[in-house]
């Protein structure tokens, strides 16, 4: 439930103000960098981490996963940390590193003990326009991610079936096409498609820096300055406008792969948050989804899993968090003895029951006291405050719809109106 | 769920180690209170005010190695707790954590049982999820139909579990290595298992293990020590003072040459498991271990499988090495994944690694290397409350000494070459359980 997470922590309604809670400091490198800080004194830790706006919604045809490959390679060698160096300095500093690719962001993070800070920022430094980038290098590397998309996609069901729904569902969206890339571009990458994508977007006018913990904010400023502020920003292809078709109707799609059980997934088309866009749509969503499956109390788990005893397990998936209209996910396992067909009608008539039966004050109620409840909780890892920041940031959100994001929710009415459209 | 951020490695080792604190410091990091309740329940706390928010496990020696003759009767009745109370129905259960944000959760491995309530800590939301969370201990009823549906919804979790090739070879390395031993019953239990389970078993199952003799009681968070008295008062006057579980027996190591299991499964990739039996939580190897296999195979993207079989031939995307320290002993084992028609060559490279580290054991540079990882990444393993919950469960379930987190750092220091190689001896290379998955 990966998206339940990127969402919490959005300011307070019911409870006493938060104490714990520091503010985020917000600077601006003459080279464009954008820095984000939040203090967390409650361990003497730090989480560091950068946040380059390019991932696989970026990427065009014939080189599909060229931004996963390249985070891949950001680990073989810089001019000053050259192969094997820079995971042998942050071990040796004692810290845990690691980095990810999604569609709309490439992060790499360091987390250590706060004295050691610098050493994040040295390395990253250096990775940011330095990268050696050797042939030899690429083809074992290549190899690796060839093996990633093996395990993660090509001997999981489940994940060949999101695969081939989301090429369905996103007609001209760049959503269409894998974060780990297809197959075949795989095969036919080469160590030049990385270094032309790295040097088209990777620069400290492309990048957040997002630091969470034991620090002084001020301090994190001069020392960002000290290793980032001579990296030169470069020019930053314009992104034409990317806007999705309509469905014109319904899609089904029927994969047939070695599996033990049937799934069921459903898809519909939904906005997201936007900058400068004032729309309700993307909060009433979030609170649907939990009002579905936010639970054991949950619609789903209530009336398909338990009453109708139709669905094993039943969920529905969003994240307001997107920089391009994304979907609103129904996934559900059949229990033997009903047909998908059956679970299909059940799904929608939960749907439906959406649209003609208003929700009840004491379960709105819960789904608030929920969400509310999940973004102090999620206040106890730094892990989580930073993926928060950096993923607005990296899209070009501001941070303070973090703040803002109770609020709406907590504003949110029993409804006429649902912002999903079922046929 | 349409992506997950693809990382640049995932590990499939979940392996408990507790680190240690940074070299130069020698302070309490974390004062952990303990006391009895009146029933005799030991109870373990640690105050974290920052946060307004608490967790409590309550753990119980009911693990699936207590399962016998009902492979997954641990696992299922801790499923049941909250389907069900004298008071309460399973909807009514869950409105009622829900309404105050709590969340409840009832996990079972081989040797524990444990259940979690994490709570804000205001009383308004508190008291009503402490609450409902202490009706469980008691009260619960094992309805029928709960029974009946929760059983189905089990028989599909096997199902998912075989398709998913890590688990399946996870299962059959458990089974091979431990024999007759409990450690090789399947936690989820098996399709004949689970049917024959009934009301009278499941009641039986909660009787007899969820009783104060069998308990632990960990808190952490926003509260004071006299009122966390209070909370394990409350939870424990719900448990009979019962019996203590039979501890496991230590497994017997009965293989004397490797031993290749073939799987066939029709995937991509050939799923790779070997290894032999390990260490329990307290073996007096338990240090060297660690510190060693931190360089064969546990530290990420350093350590000499990491190298030898991904970094220098691309011969996989995952691959480490680890001990799991269970109450009699765990596992070690290596896992890792390659594309089929290079199976054999990454298997024989991975086991030539394990010889070499065998033979010529770590260099003084690779050990102080590994001192500093385990060294430095250890405050990060007790920053979050969670964190701190999950150190605070092991020290008390494990009866390890209450200064464990503040001597862990002195005893990773401590480890040098000669121990290493010693304590590494007990592996036998020429003695592994083999498990290979694919086509």
């Amino acid at each position: 439930m990966f998206f339940k997470k990127i969402l919490v922590y959005f300011g307070l309604l019911f409870l006493s103000p938060l104490g714990w809670a520091g503010d985020v400091h917000e600077y601006h490198l003459k080279n464009g960098l954008t820095v984000l800080v939040k203090e967390d004194h409650r361990a003497p830790v730090v989480i560091s981490e950068i946040w380059y706006k390019v991932g696989s919604s970026y990427e065009p045809n014939g080189i599909t996963g060229v931004s996963h490959a390249l985070e891949h390679m950001m680990f073989r060698g810089t001019k000053k940390f050259g192969p094997g160096v820079l995971e042998k300095i942050v071990s040796e500093n004692g810290g845990e590193q690691n980095a990810f690719t999604d569609s709309d962001f490439t992060t790499y993070y360091q987390k250590f003990s706060a004295d050691k800070l610098a050493v994040s920022f040295e390395l990253e430094a250096d990775r940011m326009r330095n990268l050696l980038l050797r042939p030899q290098d690429f083809l074992k590397e290549i190899q690796v991610v060839m093996e990633e998309r093996r395990m993660r996609v090509d001997d999981n069901p489940q994940e060949i079936l999101l695969e081939r729904l989301n090429a369905a569902a996103f007609v001209a969206s760049p959503y269409h096409h894998p974060v780990i890339g297809w197959k075949n571009d795989l095969q036919n990458m080469t160590v030049e498609d990385l270094r032309k994508w790295y040097e088209t977007w990777y620069a400290p006018n492309n990048a957040i820096l997002v630091v969470v913990g034991d620090v002084k904010p001020n301090l994190v400023y001069q020392l960002a300055q000290t290793y980032f502020s001579n990296l030169k920003p470069i020019t930053l292809p314009k992104i034409k406008p990317e806007k999705d078709l309509s469905p014109l109707g319904e899609k089904r799609l029927i994969i047939r792969t070695p599996a033990q059980l049937p799934w069921l997934v459903m898809a519909y088309p939904v906005p997201v948050i936007k900058q400068g866009v004032n729309s309700q749509d993307p909060y009433i969503l979030d609170l649907i989804a939990t009002l579905l499956s936010g639970g054991n109390s949950a619609r789903f788990a209530k009336n398909l899993i338990r009453g109708q005893q139709i669905a094993a397990d039943a969920n529905a998936f969003y994240n307001p968090v997107s920089r391009l209209d994304n979907l609103f996910l129904l996934q559900a396992t059949p229990i033997p003895g009903h047909t998908l067909s059956e679970l299909e009608s059940s799904l929608l008539k939960q749907i439906k029951q959406l649209q003609t039966f208003s929700v009840n004050t004491e379960e709105l109620t819960r789904a608030k006291a929920q969400i509310t409840a999940d973004k102090i909780y999620r206040e106890d890892s730094i892990t989580a405050e930073a993926f928060e920041l950096g993923s607005l940031a990296a899209i070009n959100l501001p941070w303070q719809i973090k703040q803002d994001y109770l609020k709406r929710i907590n504003a949110i009415t029993p409804y006429k109106r649902l912002p999903i459209n079922i046929c | 769920m349409r992506v997950k951020p693809f990382f640049y490695f995932l590990t499939f080792l979940s392996i408990f180690i507790i680190g240690t604190t940074q070299a130069e410091t020698s302070h309490v990091i974390l004062k952990i209170e303990h006391w009895s309740t009146k029933n005799g329940i030991p109870v373990y706390f640690v105050a974290k005010n920052e946060i307004p928010i608490i967790d409590i496990g309550v753990l119980f020696h009911a693990g699936s190695a207590q399962d016998n003759n009902s492979p997954g009767i641990a696992q299922f009745t801790a499923q049941m707790l909250d389907q069900g109370t004298q008071n309460l129905n399973a909807d009514q259960i869950a409105t009622r954590f829900e309404a105050v944000g709590a969340h409840y959760s009832a996990n079972t491995n081989q040797d524990m049982t444990v259940l979690n309530l994490r709570s804000l800590s205001a009383p308004q939301f508190f008291n009503p999820a402490l609450s409902t969370f202490s009706t469980l201990l008691k009260d619960a009823t094992f309805p029928d139909l709960a029974i009946n549906r929760i059983k189905k919804q089990m028989l599909i979790a096997l199902q998912q579990e075989a398709q998913i090739p890590s688990a399946i070879a996870a299962k059959t390395f458990y089974q091979t290595l431990y024999g007759l031993h409990p450690y090789a019953s399947p936690i989820l239990g098996n399709k004949i298992s689970i049917k024959q389970l009934s009301q009278e078993k499941l009641l039986n199952s909660y009787h007899h293990n969820y009783v104060a003799k069998n308990a632990m009681i960990a808190i952490v968070g926003n509260v004071r020590q006299t009122k966390a008295m209070t909370i394990a008062e409350q939870l424990s006057t719900m448990l009979a003072k019962g019996e203590t579980s039979i501890p496991v027996n230590a497994p017997l190591s009965s293989h004397f040459k490797s031993h290749i299991i073939k799987v066939p499964y029709p995937s991509k990739q050939t799923t790779i498991f070997l290894g032999q039996i390990g260490i329990a939580v307290k073996d007096p190897d338990y240090f060297p271990l660690v510190v060693g296999n931190q360089i064969l195979g546990g530290g990420i993207l350093t350590s000499k499988l990491f190298n030898e079989v991904r970094n220098k031939r691309g011969l996989c995307y995952g691959i480490s090495s680890g001990f799991k320290p269970l109450q009699a002993a765990g596992p070690f084992l290596i896992v890792l994944q390659t594309r089929r028609d290079q199976a054999a060559k990454a298997l024989s490279l991975t086991q030539q690694t394990l010889k070499n580290f065998l033979a010529k054991g770590p260099t003084p540079q690779e050990l102080q290397g590994a001192k500093q990882a385990l060294i430095g990444s250890f405050p990060s393993s007790i920053a979050s409350n969670e964190g701190i919950l999950a150190a605070t469960e092991k020290i008390g379930f494990y009866q390890l000494p209450l200064d464990y987190l503040d001597t862990y750092q002195q005893k990773i220091n401590s480890v040098n070459l000669e121990q290493i190689r010693h304590a590494f001896q007990r592996i036998k290379s020429e003695k592994m359980i083999i498990v290979m998955l694919g086509k």
